[in-house]
């Protein structure tokens, strides 16, 4: 027998109240002198033995009654009713049912997720007879983001109906997170069972653990809830028993990018949509549509052998500038959902540049910004200034795609914030030096210990003045041949020819930040990046106008960089506009674009109204979040998130519109968001993690991994069902019972002796 | 035989025994005015005493041989002849003493004899009493004079409880003590073995006595309303007893009942008037309802 209050059975001791009143209630009497004792004594004589007896029974019934109360109120109770008798069932189901997309999968006319939900159905109709106005059912859907789907239902009816309306979501599968949940709510049940069906296509990928230090805590949280003694876990395997390699035609597309870095309508845009085949099925072909704003623009075909990712191509012109959604995609196969494949692209007219040009010359003479104006038109450009130092207010910047510091001698607080904001917001920024900078003012504010947007923090000036004959040449050592800046060097010999005479030096240089190295002792840093918000700053150590560099404006390696760079610089990040699920959508935009009423058009929901947060209502910007502002601020610690998904849980094109004041008009497209399933990225181990993956870990495999993960396996058809639960026995119920009949019988007897000494 | 005098000088016994005088006249009052005289007139030759003549008295009394004598006037006093020599049997033992109220039975005991005893001498009739325990501890012979009311009180006042009761054996004694025929008034509780009572009340009545029996009980004696745990301690040697009075309410009534019914049984059997006269009671009245019972039936 065990007790859910062990501590409480030392009550029993209470038993000896009754007799402690007893013996008390004996010292407490009234002295009475008495004449008549003769009767006195014959009365005792003849009533003694009735007496005592009466008095043992009633004693005994109280310290029984104090005995039984104790024990009660300890609410004990057998995990296994003895011969069936007394016998309750306080069982606590948990349905944990999942419905991940790779459940989408259909063999024949049902999904796994409708197999799943019949095998449900099944347990649930098993369950009926047994029930207990004490047992609960508890719904769970399991996913990486697992959720309580009904909470506490005794109505076995409505639990019926409620998990005949789960619908496959487009999450992938988290057994951890799952469990987790689980054992939450396992731990709040009060009942004295717990049962849990786990209803699944048994996924290898769910049960894979990010790193170690996960993997063993889900093993240690699979032992500790499997080994219970009031629970037990039953798997439902709601997937056929072939193996991935078996499953026919299960392809599709795991990424869609385009590699320009700028999108305009002067040049062509390459479409690249990536598949992968999970199956062994082979294809000779596999046809690639693509649709650009909903209008079907073109198809690639590539052959898809299995296990293999494929690319598809396909180049296009946008005519008009904004705005535009492009959509991939392939002939459904049994799972469709992953056969689709979303980007969002701003395409503009052409870029922008504003130059600040620190030392301004006048010819025959030209500065930095002077040549950097003639490069950047070169390169369909829109220039706005060269401005002085002084006439540079910094605002207005975002009209800009690229910000140009040439030998700026310094720049107050303001500006340096406002040009923070704007790099942040996805602005690039080319920074050049000359004898101008203020070397102090620079580190102070915009260095600043590496919080600010310069890549590193200025030191000396490095080379030979132009006094001190003859200056020493310093060429490009090194220079990282894969970024967008030395594109044009990929098949060809490096910028190895430009010199240089005098630079920067720089310190704190992140190693990784290093685009290109000088030959000098020190090996100097010419080219440095540093990726500030969503937007990049690049620092050119040296001139370009001769003074401390051999003319770099006449030189055609520089004037290649300088073409590659400042695009590369300029091109927005679309990294905000293309997520995944449970991404939130976060665009900001210019006051001027205020409104209180937006609405974003969804894959599943239509139009929804969004949340706006404006900090304050002379900021120059404000923010708009979907499904809503986020309840933790970037940069939470993982453990410190909530644990359900306060993003987007559908793949699809959402857009940002505003609605027209007047009813004339027609609404404002903001933007497009692109919403696409797992994997982030192309890489190979992504693709075979992503829930497209439909291998499949079996029995055996799991318990090998989880070796003190105890469950039992139901195979289709196999129910484990009503069999494993009950059998309890709720003791204290019936001493309750028995403590009511001891009461009225105390009191009875009690009148009745009464009465009797009446 | 002169009674003995009450001792006066204590105010304590003479506001007792005139409390006694007045309540017991008072009681009789009532009785006293439909009363019929003695039809003897209760003229004796038997002289009692002298007395200093007043004016007022009677001449033919005059002792003339006293005045010859001393030459102060003297009346002769004469024992009456009565029809009726009773005697009164105050039961002092110590279970008299008990009282749940304001009196103990052994004061209404008394307040009973000195209401018989006036009542008897204003029938010009004699009384005496005995006071016992378990044995006779007071006598004052049966006597009509003037002087044999203040004898009784007397000896009323004197009585305390105490000592164990032997009933039975002192009525014996007294049965064999009283050798003209008369009247024995018995006030007591007749906490004694009741087939030995009766016998010895038997015997007094194969003595040519009339017997009254006065069986005084507190009102707790017959009623056992204690409640609570109650420690009994027995008066004349009984040992105490601790007990629940609720758990032997039942029994001890039943005991009470029966030894009751059976004095009445054998009172009646034996000719032999009965009354119980509890203490809650207002005496008077009970003693008006049995003395009128009693002229009703035609005995004196």
């Amino acid at each position: 027998m065990q007790f859910f209050n062990p501590a409480l059975v030392w009550f029993a001791l209470g038993g000896a109240i009754p007799i402690i009143i007893h013996l008390l209630h004996r010292q407490k009497y009234r002295r009475v002198k008495w004449a008549a004792m003769e009767f006195l004594l014959a009365a005792l004589k003849k009533t003694q033995r009735r007496l005592r007896l009466e008095n043992l029974i009633l004693l005994l019934l109280r310290i029984l009654i104090m005995i039984i109360l104790a024990f009660a109120i300890a609410r004990p109770y057998l995990r296994a009713a003895p011969l069936g008798l007394l016998e309750d069932s306080n069982t606590h189901h948990f349905l944990v049912i999942d419905n991940t997309y790779s459940m989408a999968y259909k063999k024949g006319p049902k999904t796994y997720l409708d197999l799943a939900r019949e095998q449900a159905d099944k347990l649930l109709d098993s369950l009926s007879p047994h029930l207990s106005e004490t047992d609960k059912i508890t719904v769970i859907l399991a996913s990486a983001y697992p959720e309580v789907y009904v909470v506490y239902a005794s109505k076995l009816k409505s639990v019926k109906e409620m998990v005949a309306a789960i619908r496959p979501s487009h999450y992938s599968s988290g057994m951890y997170q799952t469990f987790r949940l689980l054992d939450e709510q396992v731990r709040k049940s009060t009942n004295l069972e717990k049962r849990i069906y786990l209803f699944t296509d048994l996924q290898r990928s769910g049960w894979q653990s990010l790193d170690e230090t996960e993997g063993k805590r889900f093993g240690e949280l699979l032992k500790r809830l499997s080994s219970a003694p009031d629970t037990k876990i039953s798997i439902y395997d709601a997937s056929p028993k072939e193996a991935v390699r078996d499953i026919a035609d299960n392809r599709g597309l795991v990424a869609l990018w385009v590699e320009n870095d700028v999108l305009d309508t002067k040049s062509v845009t390459t479409f690249h949509a990536d598949l992968y085949n999970w199956s062994a099925v082979s294809y000779p072909t596999v046809d690639v549509k693509f649709l650009v704003d909903g209008s079907y623009v073109g198809t690639a075909t590539t052959p898809l052998p299995p296990n293999s990712l494929m690319p598809a191509t396909l180049r296009h012109r946008f005519h008009e500038p904004g705005p535009h959604f492009v959509e991939a995609v392939i002939d459904s196969d049994n799972l469709d959902v992953d056969d689709r494949r979303y980007l969002s692209l701003d395409v503009k007219t052409s870029l922008s540049a504003f130059i600040v040009d620190g030392k301004p010359l006048s010819p025959p003479e030209y500065s930095d910004a002077d040549y950097l104006r003639m490069m950047l038109a070169s390169a369909d450009f829109s220039i706005g200034g060269p401005v002085t130092s002084e006439m540079f207010t910094a605002d207005d910047l975002d009209k800009h795609d690229l910000l140009v510091l040439c030998n700026v001698q310094a720049l107050t607080q303001d500006k340096v914030a406002k040009v923070e904001e704007y790099v942040r917001r996805g602005g690039g920024l080319l920074v050049t030096m000359g004898d101008r900078v203020d070397r102090a003012a620079w580190n102070d504010l915009v260095y600043r210990d590496g919080q600010g947007l310069l890549p590193g923090r200025l030191a000396d000036v490095g080379g030979t003045p132009p006094e001190i004959q003859p200056r020493v040449a310093h060429h490009i050592k090194q220079y990282s041949g894969r970024h967008p800046a030395f594109r044009a060097f990929l098949n060809g010999p490096g910028p190895f020819s430009l010199v240089f005479y005098q630079y920067f030096k720089l310190e704190k240089v992140e190693p990784e930040s290093v685009l290109a190295v000088l030959d000098d002792p020190g090996n100097s840093h010419l080219f440095v990046e540093k990726k500030f918000g969503e937007g990049k700053v690049v620092l050119y150590t040296s001139t370009i106008n001769a003074e401390w560099d051999d003319n770099m404006a006449g030189k055609g390696a520089f004037f290649s960089i300088v073409l590659s760079l400042a695009p590369y610089l300029a091109a927005r990040s679309s990294g905000l506009k293309n997520l995944q699920i449970a991404d939130l959508i976060q665009h900001s935009m210019p006051a001027e674009k205020y409104s209180n009423v937006f609405v974003m058009e969804t894959p599943t929901e239509g139009q929804t109204s969004i949340s706006i947060e404006r900090p304050s209502p002379n900021s120059p910007w404000f923010i708009v979040w979907y499904p809503s502002r986020p309840s933790s601020l970037p940069g939470t610690a993982p453990e410190n998130k909530p644990a359900v998904n306060e993003g987007l849980k559908y793949a699809g094109r959402y857009a940002l519109i505003r609605p027209r004041a007047d009813a004339s008009g027609q609404d404002e497209l903001i933007s497009y968001f692109a919403a696409n399933l797992p994997p982030r990225t192309n890489a190979a181990e992504e693709i075979l993690r992503c829930e497209g993956n439909l291998d499949k870990i079996t029995a055996d495999e799991l318990r090998r991994r989880f070796p003190d993960f105890k469950f039992f396996l139901a195979g289709e058809g196999q129910a484990v069902g009503a069999s494993e639960t009950a059998g309890s026995s709720l003791i204290w119920k019936y001493l309750l019972y028995a403590l009511c009949g001891f009461l009225g019988l105390e009191t009875f007897l009690a009148w009745f002796f009464g009465r009797a000494k009446q | 035989m002169a009674a003995k005098k009450p001792d006066f000088l204590d105010p304590k016994v003479l506001n007792k025994i005139t409390r006694l005088d007045l309540k017991a006249r008072h009681i009789v009052e009532g009785f006293v005015a439909g009363m019929h005289k003695s039809p003897y007139h209760g003229f004796s030759v038997e002289f009692a005493e002298h007395r200093e003549y007043t004016p007022g008295d009677d001449l033919k009394h005059l002792d003339w041989k006293v005045f010859g004598r001393s030459d102060r006037l003297f009346i002769k006093e004469y024992e009456l002849e009565t029809n009726l020599r009773s005697h009164i049997l105050l039961d002092c033992s110590e279970s008299m003493d008990y009282g749940s109220g304001e009196s103990t039975k052994l004061e209404l005991a008394c307040l009973i004899a000195a209401s018989m005893a006036h009542l008897i001498l204003r029938q010009q009739d004699a009384v005496g009493i005995v006071t016992f325990d378990k044995e006779v501890r007071s006598f004052v012979p049966s006597h009509s004079g003037k002087g044999q009311m203040s004898a009784v009180l007397g000896t009323l006042s004197g009585a305390k409880a105490a000592n164990k009761t032997d009933v039975s054996t002192v009525f014996h004694q007294l049965a064999e003590r009283f050798t003209r025929k008369g009247l024995v008034i018995i006030i007591s509780d007749l906490f004694d073995d009741p087939d030995r009572l009766l016998k010895s009340l038997q015997h007094f009545r194969h003595r040519r006595q009339d017997v009254i029996v006065f069986h005084v009980l507190d009102e707790y004696e017959v009623t056992f309303p204690f409640q609570r745990m109650t420690l009994f301690e027995g008066l004349e040697e009984y040992p105490k007893l601790l007990v629940d009075p609720r758990a032997l309410r039942q029994a001890y009534l039943e005991e009470v009942e029966r030894f009751v019914s059976r004095i009445k049984r054998g009172c009646v059997l034996n000719s032999i008037d009965y009354a119980q006269i509890t203490t809650d009671r207002p005496l008077d009245i009970e003693l008006t309802k049995y003395l009128a019972g009693r002229l009703a039936l035609g005995r004196r």
